[in-house]
């Protein structure tokens, strides 16, 4: 494996991490605005749940702060790393959420915002666990690509 | 080493997540029921005869009879399910109509009483009534009231619950007889906090006694009344909840109300039995296996006579899931559960 070719390959890696990337910063950002836009609906949603409802009042505006803040820091390179990570927490807490909700009590209306909300649980649960592997993904492609020596092949 | 490190922030990442969801769990209560103060006596008086599937969950209980059951069909209004209390036989019915007037689906719904059925809708004023022999539409009335709630006392006398002024529930009386007289009373449901959600119930005629109950979702707490509108009693059920918790809040953006956290439900579900009151209750007693709590739903019954408890028993979930509506016909108990409906024999 010459220099070359581990430069290209980081290059690629480089490309899908910004991939990736534009997919989180699109779904927590329109995930954010639609929930900024009826925030006395999304309060009332996040009420109605019996594991969040002590909560409901800062959770309406934390998480849609977090969102945006995760896709600022998606969006800044410097910070990508963390970002990264941080989509990645914030997925596996959502994805979490919709299973213990699916275990414990299955009527609680989802608060996620915009057309999300049509999906159905389980399709939630699938389409929220995907994101998850792809933050994970992303994770890893990008330590590669910034460290791709510690990838090579020793030999 | 460097995705070794990479990996042990992942790990991190997934620890501090189940950590936060674990608070989150047992901070909420939702793992732990807690027991009331209260006692039941459980008997064993159902026996299950027969699972039906039926295909839909979007089928309700529309009414009994001496020696039917019906179902209605909240997508498909003109269409109902009968049962045969003793032979469990099961028959499709279409409801024929000439002329049908504007109904919306939402408010639909289809009664049966004695001989009679109804297609009722509030939204839009609307009574239909006819015959269950020949399933034909008969009748055709526009009332002068809008109503959220309607149950048919017989032929052309109806129950019904409504918006009164400030938009809080009231109960009240429509006779079809002599040009569609509607009555109503604003001192028999009472208000505890926005006359809404804290006053929501069932609403049930008594063949028995020909009178009526109404038994509220959020207290512990059934009201007794005639049918021209004279409160009978007030009786309390077996909770201790006496005053609604509820927390409700007006939507600006849709104007509507909405509850704003769960509310604690007392009485789930409720039918009437001859001379008994039959509640499911949400509730675990301090005398109760949880197990079992856990897996069945309990049944309270009331005497309507005398207005005590009597006894308790169970209706054991089916595929996992909790009855959602039942009705008693003869000694023919029948529950649904999603889409299935199951027939017991009571022995007693």
């Amino acid at each position: 494996m010459n220099i070359d070719s581990g430069s290209m390959q980081a290059k690629i890696k480089n490309m899908i991490v910004e991939a990736i990337c534009f997919c989180l910063i699109l779904l927590f950002m329109y995930a954010a605005t639609s929930k900024v836009l009826d925030l006395e609906r999304f309060t009332v949603q996040i009420g109605q749940s019996r594991l969040l409802t002590e909560y409901s009042a800062i959770l309406a505006w934390a998480v849609p702060l977090i969102e945006v803040a995760v896709s600022i820091m998606l969006a800044i390179s410097r910070l990508r790393h963390v970002g990264l990570y941080a989509s990645f927490t914030l997925m596996l807490l959502f994805t979490g959420y919709i299973a213990l909700v699916l275990t414990s009590d299955g009527r609680i209306p989802c608060s996620c915002g915009g057309v999300i909300e049509m999906l159905d649980w389980k399709q939630h649960l699938v389409f929220n666990a995907s994101f998850v592997v792809l933050s994970f993904v992303g994770i890893v492609l990008y330590s590669s690509a910034k460290y791709p020596q510690a990838i090579r092949d020793p030999a | 080493m460097k995705h070794k490190q990479t990996l042990s922030s992942a790990v991190a990442c997934v620890v501090l997540s189940l950590l936060l969801l674990t608070v989150l769990y047992f901070s909420s209560g939702i793992h732990w029921e807690a027991a009331q103060p209260f006692t039941r006596t459980f008997r064993s008086i159902v026996e299950l005869r027969k699972v039906y599937d039926i295909k839909y969950n979007s089928y309700y209980i529309a009414g009994v009879t001496q020696d039917s059951i019906y179902l209605g069909n909240l997508t498909a209004p003109l269409h109902a399910i009968g049962m045969d209390n003793e032979s469990l036989d099961t028959q499709h019915i279409e409801i024929k109509v000439k002329n049908l007037p504007k109904l919306s689906l939402r408010s639909t719904r289809l009664s049966v009483r004695d001989r009679h059925f109804f297609i009722s809708d509030g939204s839009n004023r609307t009574i239909i009534t006819g015959h269950t022999g020949t399933w034909k539409m008969l009748n055709t009335y526009i009332v002068d009231e809008y109503f959220n709630d309607f149950e048919p006392i017989d032929s052309s006398f109806f129950a019904v619950r409504a918006y009164g002024t400030n938009r809080e529930n009231i109960l009240g009386t429509i006779s079809a007889r002599k040009d569609n007289i509607v009555q109503f009373s604003d001192h028999l449901l009472e208000k505890q906090i926005d006359g809404i959600f804290c006053t929501d119930g069932m609403l049930h005629y008594v063949p028995y006694f020909d009178n009526l109950v109404y038994v509220y979702y959020y207290r512990n707490e059934y009201i007794v009344f005639g049918k021209a509108l004279n409160l009978v009693a007030r009786s309390n059920t077996l909770d201790t909840i006496s005053f609604a918790q509820i927390e409700s809040h007006k939507l600006v953006s849709s104007n509507t109300y909405t509850m704003t956290r769960p509310p604690v439900l007392v009485n789930r579900n409720t039918c009437v039995w001859d001379r008994s009151l039959l509640i499911n209750s949400p509730s675990l007693s301090k005398n109760e296996n949880r197990e079992a709590f856990r897996t069945s739903s309990v049944i309270d019954v009331y005497d309507l006579q005398t207005r005590t408890y009597s006894f308790s028993f169970r209706i054991a979930d089916y595929n996992g899931q909790k009855l959602k509506s039942f009705t008693v016909s003869g000694n023919t108990l029948i529950a649904l559960f999603d889409h299935y409906f199951i027939a017991y024999t009571i022995t007693m």
